[in-house]
C-alpha cells in the first residue's frame, strides 16, 4: 500500500513541474501585454512601452523569467499581481473560499438529492419514478449551465422573487469581516443574527446551478452501480434470507455501490472548477474561476500562473486521493498497472 | 422498457442475426435512444439543408423588425415565426443554420480527437516504457487544468474564430480519448489471440490497427458519441464567453451572449438559442446511451 | 486568511458602526463595475478605480459635481501671473486627514508637503515611492505634466507656487482630474519606516469626505462618513460599493432596493427603468464620442471622395436606435455639443445608398470590393455594442457593394493593431479627461514632422488642421481658440477621415430615495453630498 501510494506520489512530481513550465510558456504567448492592456483608448508611446516592460522584467528571455519564478516560488512566493501589486497567493486565498463554499454545496446538493433519488431508481427499476430520474438527469447533464443560469435568475429571483439575485450577503444588513472567508462559517462566528440565513440565502441558487450536473452524474451513476450490486449473491442471499428490503438496500447494497459514487466525485472536482468560472460570472459571485478569466484579459501573467498552479495542484492532489482511496478499497488495483 | 417483445421477435428468426441486426436489437430497446435518434436525424436534416428549409437567409437584417416576437407572443406574426434578434434577423433561420455550425463543430472535435486518441493511445499500449509515460504524463497535465480555462487560454493565443474553438475544444477533450483506447489496448494485448497474431510474425502495425483497435472500437463509439455533445456544449460556452464564431456566424452560444442583454425585455431571444442546445444535445447523449447499452452487455443483462 | 489591511482599528469601528449607530446610520450602496486596481489613482487609469478612491481624497482644485467646471478644492483660491507662466495656490487652513485607518494616526493638517509629495511622486524618478506599486504614471505621462512644468515648489506651509515652461490653457482642468490627487506624506513616511510601503496604494487615507474602512476584493468596498471633513460632514453615514459586474444583476438589485444607485444599465432595460415607480432615471449627455475610423493611407481610402460615399451609405439612425438603443445622440463633428467650440452649422452627410453608389463609381472604384471592419470585443461608454454596430455596417455597405469582413482581437491588441494602421475600417471612441476641446482634437493631430501621432488611427495628417490646433494650444482667449477649432471641424466633416458615429447619453438609475445625486459628465460617481430620504 505504501509503495503503491509513494509511486503514484512519484508520478505527480514531473507532471507538476512540466505544468509550472507548460503554463508560464502558455500565458506569454497571449498577443497582447500586461502594460498595453492597461492603457486606454490613448495608447502608449514605444518608448514608454519598452520602459515599462523593462521595469516589470517582461523584456527578458522566458528562460530567465522562468527561474527568477520557480526561484520565488521555492521560497513560497507566488509572485505579485501585475494589475493590482497584490501577492497572488493573498489573493487567491481571499478568494478561493467563495469557490470552495459554491463548489461543496453544489456538490451536497448533488449527493444529498443524487443518491437517494438513484437508489430507488434502481430499486424501483422501470417504474414511473425511474424514468423520471432517467429523464432528468439526461437533461440535466445536457445542460448549457450558463443558460440554465440566466432562466433561473429570472424565473426564480426575478419573477418569483425567492432568492436574492447576486452576491453573497445582505450588503446593508451586514458587516462580516472575514475569519475563514467561508461566509457560512464567518457569519456564525460573529454575532449578527440573520446573518447566516442571509449568506445561506444568497447560496441556494448559485449552488443549484452549478449542482446541476454533479446531480445527474451522481444520479446516474449511484442508479447504475446499485443495479449492479443489487444482482450480486450476496444481495439474493440477504434477500433470501428475508431481511426486509429496506435494511437491504440501506445497509448492503448502498454501501457497496456508493464505491463508483465517490470516485466520479472526486473527479468531478476539475467539472466543478470549470463550471465555477460560467456560475461565477453569471451571479458575480467573487470566486477563483472569474478571477482566472479576467487575468487573462488583463494578460496579468504571475496571478494567472498562479492561480493555474494552485488550482491544477488541487485537481491533482485529490485525483491522487481519489486513487489512493480506491485502491485502498479495491486491492486488485494495486497490483495491476 | 420493451425489452421483451423485441427479443422475442428477434430470437423467432432461424438465421443467427448479422452484428447489426444484433445491435439494433439491442439499440431500440431503448425507447429513449430511438427518440434520441429521430429528434438528432431531424436537426442532422435541417442542418444539412439549412438553405432550402429556412424561410431567410441567416444574416439578412430587417431593418423594419428588430426584435419581433415570435408567433404566439403578442404582436408576433407568421412572418417570422420565432421572431427576430436585435438586429432583425430571423430566428428561426439562424437557429437552423446554428444547428449546421454546432454539429460542425461537434463532428469535428469528435474526429479529431478520436484520430488522434487511437493513434496516441495505440501507441501508448504497445510502446510502453518511457513514451507511454510521457505521453499519459501529458494527458494528465491537460486533465489537470479546468477544461473551461484550458479552452479559453487556447483560444486566446490563437485568437477566437470557429477552427480555432475546435482546436481548442479539442485539446481539452483529447485525453479521455487516449486514455480509454490506451486502457483498452492493454487489456486486449494479454489476450491469446493478440499473442498468437504475435507469434506468427504480424507486423507491428497491423497488429496495432487490425488486430487490436477493431476490438478497442466498443467503447470508443460510445465515448465518441458522448464526446460529440460535450463539444458542442463545451463550444457553445466559449461562444457564451465571447470566444466563439465570430460575427456574423450564427454559432448558438454566441447567439445567447449577443442577446443576453434583452434577458428583461425580450426574453425570448435569449431563451431559444439556449433551447436549441439543450435539445440538441439531450438527443445525442440519448442516443449515446443507445449506444451503450447496445455495445455494454453486462449492463444490458443487469 | 483575514485580509492584511483591514485593520483592528477598521474592525472596531465598525462593529461600532453596526452595534451601536445600526439604527439611525444611514447606508447608502452604490452597484459598482468591478474590483479597483488600487487605491491611488496616479497609478491607475480605469473609472472604476477612480470612482473607488474618490471619496477618500481631494485635489487642488477640483471639478464641481455634475459640471466640468474648475473649481477650488484643497487649494483656497490661486493666482496666475500676467505672462501665464507661474500658477500660486493658497492651500486651505485646517485640513483633516483620516485618522486610525490601517494604525495610521495623523498629526499635522494638511500643508505644502503633501502637495509636493503627490507631486514628486510621479514626476521623480528618485522618489522613494516612485517605484512602488510597479510606479507607472500613465496619466501624468500622458498629460505631459513634466514636459509641462518647470517647478513645483513651496513657498510656506500652505502656499504652492507652480512654475510653467510656456501658457498652458488646459493645466488646471489637468490639477483638477484624479491623477493629481493629494496624498498624505505623513502616512507615506510613517509605511515607509515600518517597512511596508506598498500598502500605500492599498489602503488609502486622504482628506476627503469619506474614511475607508474595508475591502474584499470582487465583493465590497466600505467607507464610513468622516465627521472633521472641511466641507462639513457627508450626510451618507456609511457608503457600500457592492461591486457586481453582471448589469442585469445590478438592475435587479436595484429593483430590489439591494443598492441604491447602479452604473451602466444596459440600454435594452431602459424602458421598464422607466417604468418602475421605485426608481429614477437620470441622463445627461456623455463627454465621449464613439468613431468609425478611416485608414486614410491605404487605397481606396486615400481618395476623400470615398470616404464620403462610405459616410452616406451607413444608415446612422439605424444603429443609434438598435446599437444605442435611443441612448445617444448621432455626431457630426468630433467633440459633443456639450463642449464649447461645438460647430452646430455642420450639415451631416445624409444616408443615401444610391448616391454613396455613384459616388463610389466616379471615384474610380470597381465594385464588389473587399474591405476589413473591426470592432472592439469590449462594451464602452461611447459605444455599447461595437460588434452589432459592425454587422449593421455590413449589412449597409454590402447595398453598395462594399464586401466586409469582421475582425476583432484582444482589446490591447486591438488598439495597437488600429494604431499601427492595420486596418481599413476601425471602430474605437474617446472620453473626455477635462472637457477641454483640445482633449478631443489631438485624436486627430499629427507632430512637427507631419506624422500622425499613434492615437491618430485614420493616419490623416492635414496641415491646416495641425497648424490650428498646435496654434489653439498656446493660446489663452476663449473666443480665438473656439474660432480656430470651429474651423478645424469644417476641414474634419469635408475630409472626412473618420464616420463620426454617435455621442452616448449616460443614464443612471437611482432609487426614488437618493437625493442630490448628479451624472458626471466625465462619467465619474460621486456621493458627497448625495443623501437619502
Amino acid at each position: 500500500m505504501l509503495r503503491y501510494f509513494l509511486r503514484r506520489v512519484a508520478l505527480t512530481v514531473p507532471t507538476f513541474v512540466a505544468l509550472m513550465f507548460v503554463t508560464f510558456v502558455a500565458i506569454r504567448l497571449v498577443p497582447g501585454d500586461p502594460v498595453e492592456v492597461r492603457t486606454g483608448e490613448r495608447g502608449i508611446s514605444p518608448e514608454r512601452l519598452a520602459i515599462a516592460r523593462h521595469e516589470l522584467g517582461l523584456d527578458r528571455p522566458v528562460w530567465q523569467q522562468f527561474g527568477d519564478y520557480v526561484w520565488n516560488l521555492l521560497h513560497g512566493d507566488f509572485g505579485t499581481s501585475l494589475v493590482t501589486n497584490e501577492k497572488v497567493a493573498t489573493e487567491f486565498l481571499t478568494l478561493f473560499p467563495a469557490t470552495v463554499e459554491l463548489s461543496l454545496a453544489a456538490m451536497l446538493l448533488a449527493v444529498l438529492i443524487g443518491v437517494p433519488a438513484g437508489t430507488i431508481a434502481a430499486v424501483r427499476r422501470g417504474s414511473a419514478f425511474d424514468h423520471t430520474v432517467m429523464g432528468a438527469s439526461v437533461i440535466g447533464f445536457s445542460m448549457p449551465i450558463f443558460w440554465w443560469g440566466l432562466l433561473l435568475i429570472m424565473l426564480v429571483s426575478e419573477r418569483l422573487g425567492l432568492t436574492p439575485v447576486s452576491g453573497r450577503i445582505d450588503l446593508i444588513a451586514f458587516y462580516i469581516e472575514p475569519i475563514t472567508g467561508f461566509l457560512l462559517i464567518d457569519s456564525l462566528l460573529v454575532d449578527q443574527p440573520g446573518a447566516f440565513l442571509s449568506a445561506l440565502h444568497h447560496l441556494v441558487l448559485p449552488a443549484i446551478v452549478l449542482g446541476t450536473i454533479p446531480l445527474a452524474v451522481v444520479a446516474r451513476i449511484t442508479r447504475s452501480s446499485m443495479l449492479e450490486v443489487l444482482s450480486e449473491d450476496y444481495v439474493r442471499t440477504a434477500r433470501a434470507k428475508g431481511l426486509s428490503p429496506l435494511r437491504v438496500v440501506g445497509l448492503h447494497a448502498l454501501r457497496n455501490a456508493l464505491i463508483p459514487v465517490i470516485t466520479s466525485i472526486g473527479l468531478q472536482v476539475g467539472t466543478l472548477l470549470a463550471g465555477a468560472v460560467l456560475t461565477e460570472t453569471i451571479f458575480s459571485w467573487p470566486g477563483v474561476g472569474k478571477w482566472l478569466i479576467e487575468g487573462i484579459g488583463r494578460r496579468d501573467y504571475p496571478a494567472l500562473q498562479g492561480g493555474i498552479m494552485l488550482i491544477s495542484t488541487m485537481v491533482i492532489l485529490v485525483n491522487l486521493g481519489v486513487d489512493v482511496l480506491y485502491g485502498a478499497i479495491n486491492p486488485r488495483l494495486r497490483h495491476g498497472r | 422498457m420493451a425489452a421483451d417483445v423485441s427479443s422475442t421477435t428477434e430470437s423467432a428468426g432461424i438465421a443467427p442475426p448479422t452484428p447489426f441486426a444484433d445491435f439494433w436489437s439491442s439499440f431500440s430497446e431503448n425507447r429513449g435512444a430511438v427518440a434520441g435518434l429521430i429528434v438528432l436525424a431531424l436537426i442532422v436534416f435541417a442542418a444539412l439543408f439549412a438553405d432550402f428549409v429556412t424561410p431567410y437567409s441567416p444574416i439578412e437584417q430587417f431593418r423594419d423588425a428588430f426584435k419581433a416576437p415570435p408567433v404566439w407572443e403578442d404582436g408576433g406574426s407568421w412572418r417570422f415565426v420565432l421572431g427576430t434578434d436585435a438586429l432583425g434577423r430571423d430566428m428561426l433561420s439562424r437557429l437552423v443554420h446554428g444547428a449546421r455550425i454546432s454539429l460542425f463543430i461537434g463532428l469535428s472535435v469528435m474526429s479529431v480527437s478520436v484520430a488522434v486518441g487511437i493513434v496516441l493511445g495505440l501507441v501508448a499500449a504497445f510502446a510502453g516504457g518511457l513514451l507511454d509515460t510521457v505521453v499519459m504524463r501529458i494527458m494528465d497535465l491537460i486533465i489537470a487544468v479546468p477544461s473551461l480555462v484550458l479552452a479559453i487560454l487556447v483560444v486566446a493565443i490563437l485568437g477566437p474564430s470557429l477552427t480555432n474553438t475546435i482546436v481548442a475544444v479539442t485539446v481539452v477533450y483529447l485525453p479521455r480519448y487516449v486514455r480509454l483506447v490506451r486502457a483498452s489496448a492493454l487489456s486486449e494485448i494479454a489476450k491469446d489471440y493478440v499473442v498468437a497474431a504475435k507469434s506468427v510474425g504480424v507486423g507491428r502495425l497491423r497488429l496495432m490497427f487490425v488486430t487490436v483497435l477493431p476490438n478497442c472500437l466498443a467503447p470508443l463509439i460510445v465515448q465518441a458519441a458522448l464526446g460529440v455533445s460535450d463539444a458542442i456544449l463545451e463550444a457553445a460556452a466559449l461562444g457564451f464567453l465571447g470566444l466563439g464564431a465570430q460575427p456574423p456566424i450564427p454559432e448558438w452560444g454566441s447567439m445567447l451572449a449577443d442577446s443576453r442583454e434583452f434577458i428583461r425585455s425580450d426574453p425570448w431571444i435569449v431563451t431559444l438559442p439556449g433551447l436549441a442546445i439543450l435539445l440538441t444535445v439531450v438527443s445525442i447523449n440519448l442516443m449515446g446511451d443507445g449506444l451503450r447499452d447496445a455495445f455494454d452487455p453486462k449492463l444490458k443483462r443487469s | 486568511m483575514k485580509r492584511t489591511f483591514a485593520t483592528g482599528a477598521a474592525t472596531l469601528l465598525a462593529m461600532l458602526a453596526l452595534g451601536i449607530g445600526a439604527v439611525e446610520a444611514k447606508t447608502l450602496v452604490y452597484c459598482s463595475e468591478g474590483s479597483p486596481e488600487n487605491f491611488t489613482p496616479a497609478l491607475n487609469t480605469t473609472g472604476t478605480s477612480f470612482d473607488a478612491a474618490r471619496p477618500v481624497y481631494n485635489q487642488l482644485v477640483e471639478f464641481e459635481r455634475g459640471t466640468t467646471k474648475v473649481v477650488p478644492g484643497l487649494a483656497e483660491k490661486w493666482d496666475i501671473s500676467e505672462d501665464g507662466l507661474t500658477i500660486t495656490f493658497h492651500l486651505r487652513k485646517g485640513v483633516k486627514f483620516h485618522s486610525g485607518v490601517n494604525g495610521f494616526k495623523p498629526t499635522r493638517d494638511l500643508n505644502a508637503d503633501d502637495v509636493l509629495f503627490s507631486f514628486d511622486r510621479q514626476a521623480k524618478a528618485d522618489h522613494p515611492y516612485h517605484k512602488i506599486s510597479n510606479g507607472k504614471y500613465d496619466y501624468f505621462a500622458d498629460m505631459e505634466m513634466a514636459e509641462s512644468t518647470e517647478s513645483l515648489t513651496k513657498t510656506d506651509d500652505h502656499t504652492v507656487v507652480m512654475k510653467l515652461k510656456a501658457p498652458n490653457a488646459p493645466m488646471l482642468a489637468n490639477l483638477a482630474m484624479d491623477f493629481m490627487t493629494i496624498q498624505s506624506a505623513e502616512y507615506a513616511a510613517f509605511l515607509q519606516k515600518a517597512g511596508k510601503m506598498e500598502q500605500f496604494d492599498q489602503i488609502p487615507v486622504g482628506t476627503g469626505p469619506y474614511q475607508f474602512v474595508a475591502y474584499q476584493k470582487d465583493a465590497v468596498i466600505r467607507y464610513k462618513a468622516f465627521a472633521p471633513y472641511f466641507g462639513g460632514k457627508a450626510p451618507i453615514d456609511d457608503l457600500v460599493f457592492a461591486i457586481t459586474p453582471d448589469p442585469t444583476a445590478r438592475l435587479a438589485k436595484l429593483k430590489k432596493g439591494e443598492c441604491h444607485v447602479m452604473i451602466a444599465p444596459r440600454p435594452a432595460d431602459l424602458a421598464e427603468i422607466r417604468a418602475d415607480t421605485n426608481l429614477n432615471l437620470m441622463n445627461q449627455p456623455g463627454l465621449n464620442i464613439g468613431y468609425l475610423s478611416f485608414q486614410v493611407t491605404k487605397p481606396p481610402l486615400d481618395k476623400k471622395e470615398v470616404r464620403q460615399a462610405l459616410s452616406m451609405a451607413i444608415d446612422k439612425a439605424s444603429i443609434l436606435k438598435e446599437v444605442y438603443q435611443g441612448a445617444g445622440q448621432p455626431a457630426k463633428n468630433l467633440i459633443p455639443p456639450t463642449i464649447w467650440s461645438y460647430n452646430d452649422k455642420i450639415v451631416d452627410y445624409p444616408y443615401d445608398p444610391e448616391k454613396a453608389k455613384a459616388m463610389l463609381a466616379a471615384a474610380g472604384v470597381t465594385t464588389p470590393i473587399k474591405m476589413d471592419l473591426w470592432w472592439m470585443p469590449v462594451q464602452r461608454p461611447y459605444n455599447p455594442n461595437a460588434k452589432r454596430a459592425a454587422e449593421m455596417m455590413q449589412s449597409d455597405l454590402a447595398k453598395i457593394g462594399v464586401e466586409t469582413e469582421l475582425k476583432s482581437y484582444e482589446w490591447g491588441e486591438y488598439r495597437k493593431r488600429l494604431q499601427n494602421g492595420e486596418h481599413l475600417l476601425g471602430q474605437l471612441g474617446w472620453t473626455g479627461d477635462n472637457g477641454d476641446p483640445d482633449n478631443f482634437f489631438f485624436l486627430l493631430g499629427c507632430n512637427a514632422e507631419g506624422k500622425p501621432a499613434g492615437q491618430n488611427l485614420s493616419k490623416w495628417c492635414n496641415k491646416d488642421f495641425n497648424d490650428k490646433l498646435a496654434k489653439a494650444r498656446t493660446l489663452s482667449s476663449i473666443k480665438e481658440r473656439t474660432k480656430l477649432y470651429e474651423e478645424m471641424q469644417v476641414i474634419a466633416h469635408d475630409e472626412a477621415p473618420q464616420f463620426p458615429i454617435a455621442h452616448s447619453v449616460v443614464f443612471e438609475p437611482t432609487r426614488k430615495e437618493v437625493v442630490g445625486y448628479k451624472i458626471s459628465p466625465f462619467g465619474r460617481h460621486e456621493f458627497y453630498g448625495v443623501d437619502l430620504k
